[in-house]
């Protein structure tokens, strides 16, 4: 199999520089644009799986440049930016990226966000293939009822008979909050008293092999002074 | 130069105005009296002929002194008596014989005559310069003019208006009747150029002499009219400079009280009647005058109520009323307003003590006391009415004041208050607009510093993260290299922790900051606070593990809600617990409490500290930490972003410190539900 080839822009050589090496190091190809036309070039003329681009950036800002290859392509796409505010990170979904990276950024969450959208585009991309009733997809996680799987971006994830079961609660009713009492009694079949750290405890566990970077979670989260939920993606 | 003779052409224009109206308006009245009476206009046009006749045998006057003549002579036949006799005396005493006469019956028919006694003069040739013969025979009127026969009685009725001969024989008339007129004869022979008697008396002389002196008037009044209609010509074209001279009578007359005006007017009024009943007919010359003065001063009059505006207001009430307010306004408010008070009953003495005065120092005439006593109470009257008026109008305009005061408050910043120059509030609202124009400055400038503010925040903030990214990525290279020695390895470890700190720092910084300027963005929901408090205990379960702290955790069973942004309160507690974490001295208890009185629900996060606190620093303040060496992890802004956190989203945050003893509490009303 070869190289995935992967477009990294942005203004800043030194940062391009440090991600080519890391996704290097990974086994991708990196191709280098230091601005959005040469973004928009490179991604128009050249085979690529992936583009990495910053949003603030001379000539082309990264937002239109995203835009500009949206006619065309139909690759992943991570923004990259130093604007963290949640309404930054919705106008850049918005606008036809795939996922959106905050600096300064981890740079094994980055290569785990790479990895993820490659691997969603390339061997998961086709939705309708593996459709199944039993089959509850949402964003990187598909839950199979039946056989009491979950995948995170097709790969099968080890977990415990509880957090099984955890799972299983949550996924069959996406967005909704859970208390942990009421995770407790149908989990554990036992009244709940003084329960909440023992299911914080399972769902950090869950957190620490379900999501790309367990601190800020995107799938499952807290909602603070009522429960918890999987977010519905 | 220039202005000179723009001032004379402002004169010149106004006089030719004046002079052309006067004259116009002069026989305009003339006119108007002859064709209001139509016989009269038949006079004049009599006279107009009369005056452009060579012959004076051909004038009215004529005819009418010869009928005059003949129905005297008539009435001397018909009644001869002693009394009689002056009218043949005087007949008799004109040396120039003018009229010679000869008068009788048939039978007699030069009974009485001037000229030739006994002569017959209808059958005598005319003696010499005399051309006019007048016959009458007893029943009707021969005249003879230059040996021709002359039809005076036209189709047989008399009409005065035609100026035709008074005389007997028309068919309409009888004013003529005596009873012995049939046997009547008269002759009467006229010169045909009148001589001036020596001695002696006819009218028949005066009738050139009155033609010379019409057609002389006639003359005159041509000449007026013409030069009036000139003078109309040149006024219309100079109107304008007209008006300027105008404009220049009224700032003159202006100058005067009005009472004074009104005064001379009511004068020249009477002065004018007077004038023209006394006067009329008797003395034109002085009629003459009055007229022209009196229609000058009654132009001033109209000229001064057209051009000044504030015609009734430059009186003796107003002046004295503005110079009262020169002297009221260099005193504060509550001393002109306490002084009004007392000036308006000073005035009210004042004026009642001068109408008594006053009738009584004059003889006792009823009428008179009465009118001036009913002027002197409507003065009284006309004083309290405009004292109630000011007063209104200040207590109106207090309300405005407070309006706008209230408006003020309320942040209408734009919309001035406009009072009056002359209100006594006028210096209040002008003192207002101005603290009004002050705090709009002030706020635009906040907003615009807040604004600013922000703006750096987010710059620096991005600005920091960029290099940061780079730091940090490099590091991240260094930590996979395998072939480093170890001191090495220790150092890129530093350096990533240190990185990752100052990482840390800057979103905090960015946080505290966007907080703090009420920039963000909350998503309020109701939530159980001890709920939350628990989840983020077990959130930090695993660094409260490591800590060797004991946490004594008293929250009740009961859901306690409240309204609150989850995210940032997790926030606030994950701040303090974690601040508990780091300060605590090792082994010693934290408490996290939670109660509730009803109406709000106080959350306690309480500690014993490991260094000695300074009660006098503020623990919220940026940058602040319980170690002032500074030698810990944290970015000092935990409690900072604690407290503009729970302000942010409707709580509110105090700290305490006792001795050692540090708590802060987190107050937020409790929700119904």
């Amino acid at each position: 199999m070869d190289k995935k080839r992967i477009l990294i822009v942005d203004d800043d050589r030194e940062i391009v520089r440090a991600i080519a090496i890391l996704l290097e190091k990974e086994g991708y190809s990196a191709l280098c644009a230091y601005d959005g036309l040469e973004a928009v070039d490179a991604a128009m003329n050249n085979e690529i799986h992936l583009i990495l681009i910053d949003v603030m950036m001379p000539k082309l800002n990264g937002l239109s440049a995203v835009m500009k290859i949206r006619e065309k392509r139909n690759i992943p796409i991570i923004v990259l930016s130093a604007k963290s505010e949640d309404t930054d990170k919705i106008l850049g979904l918005s606008m036809g990226a795939d996922d959106y990276v905050t600096k300064p950024f981890n740079p094994m969450e980055l290569v785990a966000r790479v990895r993820s959208q490659l691997r969603r585009y390339l061997s998961l991309g086709d939705i309708n293939a593996h459709r199944n009733t039993s089959e509850i997809l949402n964003g990187r996680l598909s839950y199979n009822t039946e056989e009491r799987i979950l995948k995170a971006d097709g790969d099968p994830i080890r977990l415990t008979a509880t957090e099984t079961k955890i799972i299983d609660l949550l996924m069959r009713n996406l967005g909704r909050t859970f208390p942990a009492e009421e995770i407790y009694r149908r989990v554990w079949n036992e009244p709940a008293y003084c329960v909440e750290n023992t299911v914080m405890v399972h769902i950090r566990r869950i957190r620490e092999k379900i999501e790309l970077n367990p601190k800020e979670p995107e799938y499952l989260k807290v909602v603070w002074g009522i429960g918890y939920k999987i977010e519905k993606i | 130069m220039d202005t000179k003779s723009k001032k004379f052409k402002t004169i010149f224009s106004w006089l030719c105005f004046f002079f052309s109206t006067m004259t116009i308006s002069v026989l305009l009245i003339a006119a108007l009296f002859y064709g209001l009476n139509v016989n009269r206009a038949d006079y004049l046009s009599h006279e107009i002929n009369d005056a452009f006749t060579p012959d004076y045998q051909n004038t009215s006057m004529f005819r009418q002194t010869v009928s005059n003549q003949l129905g005297e002579v008539l009435d001397a036949l018909a009644s001869e008596t002693e009394d009689n006799a002056g009218v043949w005396n005087l007949l008799d005493q004109d040396s120039g014989k003018n009229i010679l006469y000869s008068a009788g019956t048939h039978e007699n028919p030069a009974e009485h005559s001037n000229g030739y006694p006994g002569l017959d003069l209808n059958t005598a040739p005319l003696p010499k310069g005399y051309n006019f013969k007048l016959y009458f025979d007893g029943k009707k009127v021969t005249v003879t003019k230059d040996g021709k026969t002359v039809d005076i009685y036209g189709d047989g009725v008399y009409r005065p208006e035609k100026s035709m001969w008074y005389v007997p024989g028309y068919t309409s008339n009888t004013s003529f009747s005596y009873d012995n007129m049939e046997e009547m004869q008269v002759t009467l022979l006229a010169r045909s150029e009148p001589v001036t008697p020596v001695s002696g008396y006819t009218s028949l002389t005066y009738i050139p002499q009155a033609q010379h002196n019409l057609k002389i008037t006639l003359y005159a009044g041509g000449v007026f009219l013409l030069l009036g209609a000139i003078a109309f010509m040149l006024y219309l074209l100079l109107r304008k400079d007209k008006k300027a001279a105008d404009l220049a009578l009224a700032r003159f007359t202006g100058w005067f009280w009005w009472e004074f005006k009104a005064i001379c007017t009511v004068v020249l009024v009477c002065l004018d009647f007077a004038v023209m009943i006394h006067a009329w007919r008797n003395d034109w010359f002085l009629w003459g005058i009055c007229t022209v003065i009196s229609f000058f001063c009654y132009y001033l009059v109209v000229n001064d109520m057209r051009c000044n505006h504030h015609f009734y207001k430059h009186n003796i009430f107003n002046t004295v009323l503005k110079n009262y307010r020169k002297f009221e306004r260099s005193k504060p408010f509550q001393q002109q307003m306490v002084q009004r008070f007392w000036a308006l009953l000073a005035s009210e003495i004042l004026l009642l003590l001068f109408g008594f005065t006053v009738t009584s120092m004059i003889h006792p005439s009823a009428f008179f006391v009465m009118v001036f006593l009913l002027l002197v109470l409507a003065a009284m009257v006309y004083v309290i009415y405009r004292y109630v008026r000011r007063f209104q109008n200040t207590v109106y305009d207090m309300g405005l004041l407070m309006n706008q005061i209230s408006l003020v408050k309320s942040g209408d910043l734009i919309t001035p208050l406009e009072l009056p120059a002359d209100a006594d509030l006028n210096t209040a609202s002008v003192d207002l607009n101005e603290i009004q124009l002050g705090i709009d400055y002030a706020v635009e400038e906040r907003l615009k510093s807040e604004r600013m503010k922000i703006e750096l925040i987010t710059n620096v903030s991005h600005d920091l993260k960029t290099p940061l990214t780079a730091i940090i990525s490099y590091i991240d290279l260094l930590k996979q290299e395998e072939n480093l020695p170890d001191h090495i390895k220790d150092y890129i470890e530093i350096l990533a922790q240190k990185s990752d700190r100052l990482k840390n720092m800057v979103q905090d910084i960015f946080q505290v900051s966007k907080a703090t300027s009420g920039n963000i963005e909350l998503n309020m929901e109701v939530l159980d606070y001890g709920k939350l408090i628990l989840q983020t205990m077990a959130d930090m379960n695993e660094q409260v593990e490591a800590s060797g702290l004991i946490f004594k955790v008293n929250i009740p069973d009961s859901p306690v809600m409240i309204r609150a942004d989850g995210k940032l309160l997790y926030r606030v507690f994950q701040n303090l617990i974690g601040n508990a974490l780091q300060y605590s001295l090792e082994g010693s208890r934290v408490f996290v409490t939670l109660e509730h009185d009803g109406k709000n629900a106080y959350a306690a996060v309480k500690n014993t500290s490991r260094y000695e606190l300074d009660c006098k620093t503020d623990m919220t303040e940026r940058f602040v930490r319980g170690d002032s060496s500074r030698t810990t992890t944290g970015s000092g802004l935990g409690l900072s972003i604690a407290k503009s956190f729970t302000e942010a989203t409707g709580g509110r945050l105090q700290i305490n410190v006792d001795a050692d003893l540090f708590s802060v509490r987190v107050d937020f009303p409790l929700t119904q539900q």
